[in-house]
């Protein structure tokens, strides 16, 4: 069915709306960096600010290392999203191809695992991190955020790779490709979609986290930026410093949000590069 | 091209029934033999052991006098070619053809060589450039065929190849691939569940059921001298007639049968009506070229084909030659 221009209006109109709804929070925040300190909490509320001003901005990197914060988060999320990308693609494989025994009772395992809330997780895991010597280090988030995605990780991939047309394999076989070549050359390049969708996830849950990180670094030169938004203070602590909060949360989201615009484009290559079906 | 000897192959899954109830027969180097059998009869199965696919349970297995029942498949340098074609989706055409070789590290100019060469065959060379996505069903087949032929591997296994093409594709393709093969002079092993794919295109038929092999021969002797009851009416359309003792001798037409528990077989198109005994005729089926009749010969029902159409009455004269006679033990269903 051709869609009429009233539909297609009422579409419009809608994803509009659902737009506004999701951005008008980041939107509010991008406005806020942008005030001078007396609008910020001016009563009544001022939408627009009279002037420009960058001085939050400003204010933010020199209260805090905030260029070492996004440099950590970069480093901490690219080694969790490799590594757990790397693992769990190699995982999931061998759960959907190679007839392990017990494989399905170690995947529910791996379910189980992964239903336990972060807090449970907190203690144990600094004691742990502590032993291994890998507090206040990038390391140390690296390992315990690979842990913790790899569950998620498998079982998306596992889902995929299960999809995929079994003979399209055998064939690389008998031409000669080894079981690793066959992964690499075959399997992965037509999962490049899913590979890619696990991928942003991982990135954003490690960006975004903040728990584990506060937990595990308690120095400027290992912590990443969520941590680093919460240590911001003002003069003194009924003061907090909304401005430049605000001016945090702008700096440190755009780089994620171009990371994955990046990403997504792939994704959409890799289906219609793919295009198993036929 | 070399020799491929399967020696008492034996493969039961999960401790099901056995799919493969200790098969033997070897193709000779150059030979275009079929598998052939309903579904489930196990011919695809063995196909994918002489692949290295799957293992058997036991027996044994030669390609070109060399043991490979433990050899990876990617050693036992042999083409397969998937019912669905198994094409790689993200690579080109060229690149799919490729493959094989550049694996085997052979040197660029003769990969680009032999590439354009299979792709001359089975002219490809317009499309070497696509990915398979954008091919029809009958390119994609002849991009697996090429993908098969570039290797000049020692054997072919062929599985089903024709059966995702349409009637006519089919009809067509069919002659294409007998020519095909026989220039490479390739040793093949072809399997389908169509009887007449099997009978044009193969040297010699290996008939399958339920795991265990129920004749050998060329197209000729087996449609000839059937070694058994299911053979009988597994080839043929209409299938043999098959009538038990007791009929055969109340129809009159069979003249006299040697003793014994017997099922009496004949084909319907070397039934002659016109001359001989009176039937009834049951049923009419014009198909175009000829016209099917179902007879009632004392009782017993015979089929029969007349060419043309049929313009006889609600009754005919019908008679068997002697020569076209078919018998079998009624027990155990074997020819006597």
């Amino acid at each position: 069915m051709r869609p009429t221009l009233r539909g297609r209006a009422l579409f419009l109109l809608a994803v509009a709306a659902v737009a506004a709804w999701s951005l008008a929070p980041f939107l509010w925040q991008a406005i806020t960096s942008l005030k001078p300190a007396v609008e910020v909490a001016a009563v009544p509320v001022r939408y627009w600010p009279s002037t420009l001003d960058f001085s939050s901005y400003a204010q933010m990197f020199k209260a805090r290392p905030f260029a070492t914060y996004i440099w950590n988060s970069l480093v901490v999320g690219a080694g969790t999203t490799a590594l757990t990308t790397a693992l769990g693609v190699c995982a999931a494989y061998a759960f959907s191809r190679l007839g392990l025994p017990g494989g399905r009772a170690a995947l529910i395992g791996i379910l189980g695992l992964s239903l336990f809330p972060g807090t449970v997780l907190i203690v144990p895991l600094k004691m742990l991190a502590a032993k291994a010597g890998l507090l206040n280090t990038r390391t140390g988030l690296v390992i315990a955020y690979t842990a913790l995605n790899l569950p998620f990780a498998i079982w998306v991939l596992k889902a995929f790779f299960d999809r995929l047309p079994k003979d399209v394999e055998e064939a690389a076989w008998l031409d000669g490709l080894s079981r690793w070549q066959t992964l690499w050359k075959i399997v992965l390049p037509l999962s490049a979609p899913a590979v890619a969708t696990t991928a942003i996830l991982v990135f954003i849950f490690s960006w975004n986290e903040f728990l584990i990180a506060q937990t595990l670094v308690s120095r400027d030169a290992a912590r990443t930026v969520p941590v680093g938004i919460a240590m911001l203070s003002g003069v003194t602590v009924y003061e907090v410093p909304w401005g430049q909060i605000a001016a945090a949360v702008v700096v440190t989201t755009l780089p994620v949000v171009a990371i994955v615009l990046a990403f997504q484009r792939r994704i959409v290559e890799g289906l219609t590069a793919g295009a198993v079906k036929g | 091209m070399a020799e491929v000897k399967v020696e008492e192959i034996r493969k039961s899954f999960a401790g099901g029934k056995p799919v493969l109830d200790g098969v033997s027969f070897t193709v000779a180097d150059g030979e275009f033999v079929s598998l052939l059998g309903p579904s489930g009869c196990g011919k695809t199965t063995l196909l994918r052991i002489i692949a290295g696919l799957e293992y058997a349970d036991s027996g044994r297995l030669s390609i070109g006098g060399r043991e490979v029942s433990d050899v990876p498949p990617k050693d036992r340098d042999i083409a397969f070619v998937f019912q669905n074609y198994a094409l790689y989706p993200h690579l080109t055409v060229g690149e799919n053809v490729a493959m094989g070789l550049k694996l085997r590290g052979a040197p660029a100019a003769e990969i680009a060589r032999r590439t354009a060469d299979a792709a001359a065959r089975l002219g490809l060379e317009p499309l070497l450039e696509r990915r398979p996505a954008a091919l029809s069903g009958g390119q994609r087949q002849r991009v697996a065929l090429a993908r098969a032929l570039v290797r000049e591997p020692r054997a072919f296994l062929l599985d089903e190849p024709l059966s995702n093409l349409d009637a006519v594709l089919r009809e067509r393709t069919r002659g294409e691939l007998k020519l095909l093969f026989k220039r490479a002079k390739g040793t093949v092993v072809y399997v389908t569940h169509d009887q007449v794919e099997a009978m044009t295109m193969s040297d010699r038929v290996v008939l399958l059921n339920e795991g265990k092999l129920q004749q050998i021969g060329t197209p000729e002797e087996i449609y000839r001298r059937p070694a058994n009851v299911y053979v009988a009416t597994f080839l043929g359309a209409p299938p043999m007639n098959i009538v038990p003792r007791a009929e055969a001798e109340r129809s009159g037409l069979f003249g006299d049968l040697p003793p014994g528990e017997l099922l009496v077989g004949a084909r319907p198109e070397e039934l002659v009506v016109g001359t001989g005994r009176e039937a009834a005729v049951v049923l009419v089926e014009p198909v175009g070229s000829h016209t099917i009749l179902t007879l009632d010969a004392g009782g017993a029902s015979l089929r029969a084909v007349v060419p043309g159409t049929w313009a006889g009455g609600p009754s005919c004269k019908v008679s068997v030659p002697p020569g076209s006679v078919h018998l079998f033990d009624a027990a155990t269903g074997a020819r006597r």
